[in-house]
């Protein structure tokens, strides 16, 4: 015979046991809505069963069952899953925080349906076209001046709006770095918990849920994987470096370059190397701040000293209506301070660059003509490596043959004929460093082409040879001081401005060309006010006459040419976050389905365990009233 | 596969969400009319409207250029009509003053009548060649408009029997200078619409023949030369017969010739004044005699010991002037009528020239309409918006919209506890 009072205690763990089915049920509701909670069962189990094989047995039918236990809480919950969500949320805050921040450029350059860039081009095109029709007209003086000052403060604006988007990209990295750091303590924390609770035997589901949410929020941050080699040690990796191990974590810090205007970079704070990362919303607004923005910040700068150059060149040659001549119509900063072009470009405080920009040759050429010489022409490329190029040319190439073949081998260097019909070659934006931008790298010809051809260089040979990394280099052009701009200031869309001149008295636009007299080689003498044949050159300029803007051949081109990378650019991180979303959706969907609460499936178990729980209720009366028989009627007079 | 609720709320937003942004969508394109609204929507279509604006931009501004092209060479044309119609009345009068109908008494109407309408006429082409355009500027002057392109010399003179002893009209010279204005009709294409009045009011053919023997001549460096404002380039070394040949193979009305002194002349094959220049530090033409040392501009600069011979439109008139005055009737008739031939041709000439260019303007004034209609058109096609397909859309995302928005609610609210006791 089994014990007494064992029925009751029967009774009493399956009360206890439903009791505490209720209520994880009861938190698994009371979660409903959260959505990084995965649903809890508890997990019942029979109590160990009497009688253990031993020598002290009852002699009764065994085993007899002992009710149940509430063994553990188990979690559902699909890690596979969780891994997948992780990676797509990485990508998708790689290509939003891409998305938004081109979509703010676009905002900025208003194409295709606000006042652009490009309107601003067109009125001066027109005001220059009206000009060459009046000249003598102050009025259509006038006009012009007001275009060009239109087209400077465009410029200006749009730099400065791009230039603060940037800034407000290094921002955002500094931020989300701190949150990032925030996160992984947070991480280390319940890394602490987590581990004591598992040592005394508990399933501290919450907090692993808790936990999977911070690494949830950290994927949106940077590509992060989690080790799963150690039980005992949760470790969170950002590619193969660690950024969480059990109770330790390493700190990242964010380190200014200033060789890149104090754009900051992220660094392991103990070992100070670079953090490598692939995916994410911080890569991602890293690839904005320095590759996106920086390349359209380039294309403005590029446009605005081409412009600049272009027709100054034309202007300085023309006459205004009260005769002045040599007269800039934009302002020109310089990167150099010296009349030799000479700057100091490692900053240790002596001058090793001579920074020229272009250079104009002194002889009309046609372009058509055979050349009947032969010789290598060489140029070193804008990169890091200062790769050189070789163009070579023979007696049966003509002047345009040779144009081309240096502009399509894309050396750095873009070559063409300006308004007298002589070669101008002008650099174009470095691969290599944006300080280093427009700054012609080396002109060398074995041949005559360059030297007494076109009137560039003084001499042929590696003698001879242009270089920039030398100070004094100025010497080795034969063409004329006036017909070589030195490279620009930094940042030339920042600094764009008609000259005080121009700005003081129309009259001093040179609309009228003139001619030489005495043999100045300069022009000296205006043509009647009525010539208006300066402007139609500064017309032509900016128009349909190849004058090279970077290795574009238009200025029209060069403006089409940098709208169709950005709306491309755009679309693709458009395009490529949307994927993204839907996959999140697609899921998310399928983990809810595994670990989210469904509440008639709660409200259906509620109705189960409370009919279980009123039944085990009822066998402990049952046991009550046996005992009750026992106690009261067995043996009683 | 199971479903929770947070499944169904989670799709239920998701697709109206999706709609929403449809709806939104169509919303923009028909307020704005535009099918994009970012180079992001439709990169290749944004860089086509780029290209399609720029072209619409510039046939605005060649059409402008156009219409003031053609009302310049318009009224150069009126001003030549009333010149011809002077010229053949002045014809008239020297075939008359030549045939000697009028015998009056000492020849007086030859030296009053005929003589003082001479005059008249004079004047009145002077004041013909100094016309201005709307903006009062003079129109043949060339580039030169702060002075007038024909100046009257006169000096006090034994007047005309019978006139009123004054200053008479000796000569008209030419202050202007032979630059054309041209217009830009199109991308690259330029027109000029005025032409030098030392063209058109010119005579007859005009020629510079140089006293200097040239034999021994060989050129010391390369040097350029302009005549007629054409650029010839002269090599080191090159002789007087090299020149020669450059002179005549340059695309100029002018022909040069070796006379028997070894001297070089210049002469035009259609009547204009000759414009001489050393440019660029040269001295070509002043070694070769036909230009003055010390030189001034052109066109007063030919060598004084050079023989110049041409006439213009008014020295041809004061000729005939002065030989009424000395009733020299053979050379009225003869060399007289024959200039004053001439310089009809010449007007004729330049009228013809005039039209030809006209008509280029109007035929290139239809093209540009043209053009503008077409790319109008296919700036439309490619980023306006069909409205009729739009708002069709626009009610289908609508229904769609209102069909998910009535069974969304019908699924989210039932749940087990609704029908538990």
């Amino acid at each position: 015979m089994g014990s007494t009072f064992s029925g009751l205690e029967v009774g009493k763990r399956g009360l206890s046991t439903h009791q505490q089915a209720l209520h994880t049920l009861g938190h698994n509701i009371s979660n409903a809505d959260n959505k990084a909670y995965a649903r809890q069962r508890v997990q019942m189990t029979t109590a160990d069963p009497l009688y253990d094989p031993a020598l002290n047995r009852a002699k009764v039918a065994g085993q007899i069952g002992q009710g149940s236990v509430a063994s553990y809480i188990e979690r559902i919950r699909d890690g596979f899953i969780d891994e997948k969500i992780s990676i797509t949320i990485t990508e998708k805050n790689y290509w939003s925080a891409k998305e938004e921040y081109l979509r703010e450029v676009e905002i900025i350059l208003a194409e295709p349906q606000g006042q652009t860039l490009r309107n601003k081009l067109d009125e001066l095109w027109s005001a220059f076209e009206e000009l060459a029709n009046f000249p003598d007209e102050s009025a259509h003086r006038s006009v012009v001046k007001e275009k060009a000052i239109g087209l400077t403060s465009r410029i200006e604006d749009t730099f400065k709006k791009l230039n603060f988007l940037k800034e407000q990209a290094n921002r955002e990295v500094e931020i989300k770095t701190r949150e990032l750091n925030q996160l992984a303590e947070s991480i280390r924390l319940l890394n602490e918990k987590i581990t004591k609770l598992e040592a005394l035997g508990d399933n501290p589901n919450d907090l692993y849920d808790k936990r999977d949410k911070l690494v949830e929020d950290l994927s949106a941050l940077v590509d992060v994987s989690i080790g799963k080699s150690d039980q005992d040690e949760f470790m969170v990796f950002i590619g193969q470096q660690i950024l969480v191990q059990g109770y330790k974590k390493n700190e990242i810090q964010l380190i200014g370059n200033a060789d890149y205007e104090g754009k900051l970079d992220l660094f392991w704070a103990n070992t100070k190397e670079r953090v490598i990362l692939k995916s994410g919303r911080i890569q991602g607004l890293i690839e904005v701040r320095d590759f996106i923005l920086t390349e359209k910040i380039q294309h403005l700068d590029s446009l605005a000293i081409n412009l600049v150059d272009t027709i100054n060149s034309i202007h300085r040659d023309g006459f205004g209506l009260n005769g002045k001549t040599n007269v800039d119509f934009f302002d020109v900063r310089t990167l150099s301070s010296n009349a030799f072009g000479e700057y100091d470009l490692n900053g240790d405080g002596i001058n090793d660059t001579t920074a020229i920009f272009r250079v104009s040759g002194k002889h009309s050429l046609d372009k058509d003509k055979p050349l009947g010489i032969s010789g290598i022409i060489t140029l070193y490329k804008n990169d890091e490596k200062l790769t050189p190029v070789l163009i070579p040319y023979s007696i049966d190439d003509t002047l345009g043959d040779v144009i081309r073949r240096i502009n399509n081998a894309q050396a750095g260097v873009v070559a063409s004929l300006n308004h007298d019909n002589q070669l101008t070659l002008k650099a174009t934006i470095s691969e290599a460093h944006p300080r280093k931008n427009f700054m012609i790298q080396h002109l060398e010809d074995s041949g005559n082409l360059l030297v007494g051809m076109a009137g560039i260089l003084t001499s042929s040979g590696q003698a001879g040879a242009f270089d920039a990394r030398k100070v004094g280099e100025l010497n080795k052009f034969q063409a004329y001081p006036e017909d070589i701009q030195f490279t620009p200031f930094y940042h030339p869309a920042s600094h764009i401005k008609l000259s005080q001149e121009i700005q003081n008295n129309v009259n001093s636009i040179a609309a009228s060309r003139g001619k030489d007299i005495g043999g100045v080689q300069d022009y000296n003498k205006p043509h009647g006010h009525k010539d208006g044949s300066n402007a139609l050159l500064i017309a032509t300029a900016l128009r349909e006459k190849p004058s090279m803007v970077e290795y574009q051949e238009t200025f029209g081109g060069f403006y089409a040419y940098t709208i169709a990378k950005l709306g491309t650019e755009a679309r693709e991180a458009k395009q490529e976050a949307e994927v993204r979303k839907t996959l999140l959706t697609e899921f998310e969907n399928l983990r809810q389905s595994v670990m989210g609460v469904s509440l008639d499936e709660e409200m259906a178990q509620m109705v189960q365990f409370q009919q279980a729980y009123n039944a085990n209720a009822r066998v402990i009366n049952m046991q009550n009233e046996l005992l009750d028989t026992i106690i009261n009627r067995l043996g009683v007079r | 596969m199971r479903i929770t609720n947070q499944m169904t709320n989670n799709s239920l937003v998701r697709n109206l969400g999706r709609q929403q942004e449809d709806l939104d969508e169509l919303h923009s394109q028909i307020g704005t009319g535009f099918k994009f609204r970012k180079p992001s929507d439709e990169p290749a279509n944004v860089t086509n409207g780029i290209f399609f604006k720029n072209r619409l931009h510039e046939l605005n501004q060649f059409e402008k250029n156009l219409a003031d092209g053609k009302s310049r060479l318009q009224q150069i044309d009126g001003v030549l009509e009333t010149v011809t119609d002077i010229l053949q009345r002045v014809r008239v009068l020297t075939v008359q003053a030549a045939n000697g109908i009028y015998q009056g008494d000492k020849g007086f109407e030859l030296e009053v009548a005929i003589g003082r309408e001479i005059d008249e006429h004079l004047k009145a082409l002077t004041d013909l060649a100094n016309s201005r355009d709307a903006t009062g500027k003079y129109i043949f002057g060339g580039h030169t408009i702060d002075r007038k392109p024909f100046e009257i010399i006169e000096t006090r003179q034994k007047g005309l029997k019978g006139l009123f002893v004054k200053d008479q009209i000796v000569g008209v010279e030419y202050r202007g200078d032979i630059g054309e204005q041209i217009r830009e009709i199109d991308k690259g294409e330029y027109l000029g619409v005025t032409i030098p009045g030392n063209k058109v009011f010119w005579g007859t053919n005009m020629s510079v023949t140089s006293a200097k023997d040239s034999y021994e001549y060989t050129a010391t460096s390369e040097q350029k030369i302009r005549i007629d404002g054409v650029e010839i380039s002269i090599s080191a070394g090159d002789k007087l017969d090299d020149i020669i040949d450059k002179i005549n193979t340059a695309p100029i009305e002018v022909k040069a010739t070796k006379l028997g002194n070894n001297n070089i002349s210049l002469t035009t094959t259609s009547p204009h004044q000759i414009w001489l220049e050393d440019i660029e530090g040269g001295t070509v033409l002043r070694d070769l005699g036909l230009i003055e040392t010390n030189a001034s501009e052109p066109p007063g600069n030919y060598s004084r010991t050079a023989t110049v011979s041409g006439l213009s439109i008014f020295d041809v008139l004061i000729q005939l002037r002065n030989d009424l005055t000395a009733k020299d009737q053979e050379r009225i008739g003869g060399k007289d009528l024959g200039d004053i031939d001439q310089a009809l041709e010449n007007i004729l000439r330049y009228r013809s020239v005039v039209g030809a260019k006209v008509n280029r303007l109007e035929s290139h004034e239809h093209r540009i309409a043209f053009d503008k209609t077409f790319m109008t058109e296919l700036l439309a096609n490619n980023e306006g918006v069909d409205l009729a397909e739009a708002i069709m859309n626009l009610k289908w995302a609508e229904s769609v919209h209102t069909y998910a928005l009535n069974v969304g609610a019908r699924i989210i609210r039932p749940t087990l506890l609704d029908f538990l006791r």
